[in-house]
């Protein structure tokens, strides 16, 4: 979710002079991971508590954009981070083009992930769900229950906003066409798949006012009034909710999630696996969710007590939420992303 | 066509305190060249501006024929103007330019291409038709300028100093050029300037303008020899103006008092056969004297201090040559040439 | 001992004296050279290099393939065309009228209108961009006045869309075609304005005739100003196009925040100079065209 998308060559040129590993007789961790609050939150929830139990220093380098660091530490063979910190289809981009260690599953707990969110080279932590949201003035406490009602522009007719990108978007093309959750993949990688999706969105398309290009903006117009219908991040659908006259609902939310990931060729690889298990543990991954509204992986977290009541409504990996969710499939993506984008930016811009 | 009359009566302008024209009345006939001749601020300029239409006068009438244009747009008074920077169009060649009134007008092409030839003719610039405005001379954009508002016959004729950014042989030339045209055309002409030379050699009728009001409107040699007052006097060349008492009569008897008298410096004689029997005699001290060619230039320095200049033609040089600054003569001028001054324009 | 003749000495050092002062002012240009060579030649030759790699850092052919057969750069060049061009037109028909009420205007007031209009350029563009959404919207000022006073009922659409996109891009442009168009009324001779009324052409035929092509060169370089200048344009666009508008700018972000390609958004980014040299190229050979034209008065 390292959404911010222009890399800063300025802060490519400081990460390589800055973080010269030096020698200190403690364990000393490179993490390179998102900055502002959300960073703060991954330092105060996870990695520092961590990091003080397994006795590392911890060195913190923030990026806006994490792939491209990645790339340029991998391919220039000087790779100073230890562990980094990625969305999960930059993960899956990541380990295609060899960046990733795989993981050491002696040492990290898969079991105690959903199965749709495993993965070999990254390990993911938190999740956000793409909601339906919409303005409760226009339709009263009645919104759109499924994305076929979403689609349904006579019972709900009004402007709509999607995100201009192809992701989630497809899949949640296909569920209103009918498709079910768990098919959804299958039916992408068929012949016609793509095609299907984004004919449904041309469906929609003479009602979409706006193609949001930033999370922030797509609050910002269902706040406003501009749009009654929008598809977007549960995180900002519920700052909507908080500001203006506006709902959502987790039904048939698409789950992203970010990750944490070894780069190939790191120095303190067992040390990194230990801090990113360290990291994942049920507590720490329900303590996060004090900070921000990203749902844990690890299934323990869900257990009574960890989260307060209150909060547990606002998380896409709640159990009450995720029934009718799908698990975004960073492979996919990685394999059909580009044709798939390109699809559907031509279908924007007939 | 026949030339029309301009009535201009009682023509007020102000900007802000300042009073350009003040309650100017003023007959101009038709088929007249009349120069507006004044020093700078005089208003003339101002009146020329009103006449155009450019101006919008505060009070007053203008009527030209027998129509009111007081408030009438300059584009349908059908007026030509040439300006002091002869205000061609730079992006159109010389045919282009003289053509345009013409084009407005919507004369066919081939005509307006043949009477504009037919002015640039007249002009004699016909070889210079497809030149860039650019590529000419003073000499040559004043004639192009001249051309453009001859091209279309207009009523009225208005002309802004047109010859002063010309040297002076060209200008000399040039005020002969135009004046035949006027006598060609016979169109009612209004010209304004500040130099009187100019205004002499070129007018039916000068009207010295000072102060926003019309000082005197006569014909050049009235204007000249009998100025009607000081200013006028004192701008139309070198006058001098001399207290009655500083004067006695060729017979040495006193002036009559308090009047005052216009001498101009080439009507004075060193000596005194040169006169008739009635006229003045002044004495005073040579304060410098100079030999110009046609002439000798002497400053005489009368008792009560004032200097007063004389012109003494070479051919008759009456002793010049041997006379030296701080040098006692005496100078004397015929009655004909002693114009007394009405007491009022001081 | 030679002999050296006084005269051939003197030519000498005065010709060395010349080169040695020639080679003194090229050499204060150096530091500025150096800079435009560093900041601006290099980054542009490493983007080009870059357009030409693939993911993994080998060389391909293929971002070009790709580029030039996909039907969205197409577009894309399309909606950049169409977008500097309506910026253009608007800047024309909304600025030749303002330059021309200034330059009558009397000097003193002319300069205060001029920092006016010139307020505008010292705001960040992103406030302003921001601004017209707030203005704009459904429920902004504007929608709301029009409403007020019956002339719609329902709010118009009057952002999220090539609309709103123009009016963002012609508030910014607007004050950098005046100046220039401004600049060039303002030194023309006002007698030439007399002199073609006085002739008996009525102000629109004066305005025609003589006045726009007195100013055309002023008028000229607005122009090339804002077309140039919008053709790499992307706040706007991304704020107020609600992704309905498309530009090469826009693309670019995309192919970089979407596919991490940087490969293929430097080959956007190539084209994008490519169309600006070209409409430069355009605009100074019309140029070139029309004073052949003129000066031979054909």
């Amino acid at each position: 979710m390292l959404r911010n998308p222009l890399p800063s060559t300025l802060s490519l040129a400081l990460l390589a002079t800055v973080s010269l590993p030096t020698l200190v007789t403690a364990q000393t961790l490179t993490i390179t991971a998102a900055g502002g609050d959300y960073g703060q939150a991954l330092k105060e929830a996870m990695w520092s508590p961590a990091a003080q139990e397994l006795g590392y220093d911890i060195r913190e380098e923030s990026q806006s954009d994490s792939l491209a660091a990645l790339r340029m530490q991998v391919m220039s063979g000087t790779v100073t981070t230890d562990v980094i910190h990625l969305g999960s289809a930059e993960a899956a981009q990541a380990a295609a083009l060899d960046l990733l260690e795989p993981l050491d599953t002696s040492i990290v707990d898969m079991d105690s992930l959903p199965e749709g969110a495993r993965n070999a080279y990254c390990f993911p932590f938190d999740s956000y769900g793409t909601v339906m949201a919409w303005n409760t003035e226009t339709y009263g406490e009645n919104g759109p229950k499924t994305w076929a009602e979403f689609w349904d522009t006579k019972t709900f007719p009004g402007r709509r906003a999607l995100r201009a990108n192809a992701q989630d978007n497809l899949e949640i093309a296909l569920l209103s066409d009918g498709v079910a959750p768990t098919e959804v993949y299958e039916v992408l990688s068929s012949e016609t798949g793509l095609e299907r999706a984004i004919a449904r969105l041309e469906e929609l398309k003479p009602d979409v006012a706006i193609w949001w290009t930033s999370g922030a903006q797509s609050a910002q117009i269902l706040a406003d009034g501009e749009v009654d219908l929008v598809v977007t991040w549960n995180g900002r659908a519920a700052a909507a909710k908080e500001q203006g006259p506006a709902d959502y609902s987790f039904k048939g939310s698409i789950i992203g999630t970010d990750c944490l990931a070894v780069p190939a060729g790191a120095q303190n690889v067992e040390a990194a696996m230990k801090l990113i298990a360290g990291m994942t543990t049920a507590e720490r991954e329900a303590k996060l969710t004090d900070y921000i509204l990203y749902g844990p992986l690890n299934k323990g977290a869900y257990e009574p007590g960890l989260i307060p009541e209150d909060r547990l409504p606002l998380l896409a990996t709640a159990p009450q939420n995720a029934g009718t969710s799908v698990y975004s499939d960073a492979a996919w993506w990685v394999e059909n992303g580009e044709a798939a984008q390109i699809a559907f930016d031509e279908m924007i811009n007939r | 066509m026949t030339p029309l009359p301009i009535t201009i009566e009682t023509l007020r302008k102000t900007y802000g305190e300042f009073t350009a024209l003040d309650d100017v009345s003023l007959r101009i006939l038709p088929g007249e060249f009349l120069t507006l001749l004044g020093p700078s601020g005089s208003g003339k300029t101002t009146l020329l501006m009103a006449l155009a239409g450019f101006t919008r006068p505060d009070s007053g009438r203008i009527v030209i024929g027998d129509r009111d244009v007081t408030r009438l747009a300059p584009n349908k008074r059908d007026i030509g103007i040439v300006f002091q920077n002869y205000a061609l169009f730079p992006h159109m060649s010389v045919r282009e330019n003289v053509e345009y009134p013409l084009k407005i007008r919507k004369v066919p092409r081939r005509e307006a291409r043949d009477r504009a030839m037919a002015a640039l003719e007249r002009v004699k610039l016909g070889a210079f038709a497809d030149r860039d405005i650019a590529a000419l001379s003073g000499g040559q954009r004043q004639r192009v300028a001249l051309a453009r508002a001859i091209v279309y016959e207009p009523r009225i004729m208005l002309m802004d100093e047109p010859l002063s950014a010309l040297d002076k042989n060209l200008r000399e030339h040039m005020q002969f050029e135009i004046r035949r045209l006027h006598d060609d055309l016979g169109i009612t002409t209004v010209y304004v300037t500040h130099d009187q030379r100019e205004a002499l050699t070129m007018s039916d009728r000068i009207a010295v303008m000072s102060a926003g009001r019309i000082q005197q409107i006569d014909a050049p040699q009235e204007i000249y020899h009998r100025p009607r007052s000081a200013f006028v006097a004192g701008f139309m060349g070198e006058a001098n103006i001399l207290a009655a008492t500083d004067c006695r009569a060729l017979d040495g008897r006193p002036m009559q008092g308090p009047h005052r008298v216009m001498v101009r410096a080439e009507n004075f004689h060193l000596d005194r056969s040169a006169c008739g029997p009635e006229g003045l005699s002044l004495g005073g001290r040579i304060a410098a004297i100079a030999f110009r060619g046609e002439n000798w230039l002497i400053h005489l320095a009368l008792a009560s201090g004032q200097e007063v200049m004389l012109s003494i033609p070479s051919r008759q040089s009456e002793g010049c040559e041997s006379l030296k600054p701080g040098q006692d003569i005496t100078a004397h001028a015929d009655a004909n040439h002693v114009h007394f001054l009405a007491e009022e324009a001081a | 001992m030679t002999r050296i003749d006084p005269a051939v000495s003197a030519t000498a050092d005065l010709r060395r004296d010349l080169r040695r002062e020639t080679a003194f002012f090229l050499s204060l240009s150096l530091p500025a050279l150096v800079l435009v060579g560093l900041c601006a030649m290099l980054p542009i030759l490493w983007i080009l290099r870059q357009s030409f790699l693939t993911l993994r850092g080998t060389y391909t052919l293929s971002n070009w393939e790709k580029l030039l057969s996909s039907d969205l750069t197409w577009r894309a060049i399309w909606s950049t065309v169409e977008l500097s061009a309506g910026t253009l037109v608007l800047c024309c028909i909304l600025g030749l009228p303002l330059a021309l009420a200034l330059a009558s205007a009397p000097q003193k007031l002319a300069n205060r209108l001029l920092v006016l209009l010139m307020l505008p350029l010292w705001t960040s563009i992103l406030v302003r961009t921001y601004g017209w959404l707030v203005l704009l919207r459904r429920d902004g000022l504007v929608n709301q006045g029009l409403q007020s006073i019956g002339l719609t009922d329902t709010p118009l659409a009057l952002v999220y869309n090539f609309t709103g996109t123009l009016i963002g891009m012609v508030h910014f442009m607007l004050p950098l075609f005046v100046l220039p168009t401004y600049a060039a009324l303002r030194d023309i001779d006002h007698n030439t304005i007399r002199a073609s009324a006085s002739m008996g052409a009525s102000l629109p035929r004066t305005l025609v005739s003589v006045v726009l092509p007195l100013a055309a060169g002023g008028i000229r370089s607005g122009s090339m100003i804002v077309f140039i200048y919008t053709l790499g344009f992307f706040i706007t666009p991304a704020i107020l196009g609600g992704g309905q508008v498309n530009p090469i700018a826009i693309r670019i972000e995309r192919t970089l925040s979407t596919f991490q390609n940087w490969g293929a958004a430097s080959a956007l980014g190539i084209l994008l100079l490519l169309l600006v040299a070209l409409a430069a190229a355009l605009l100074v050979g019309v140029r070139h065209l029309l004073s052949r034209r003129g000066g031979h008065h054909a």
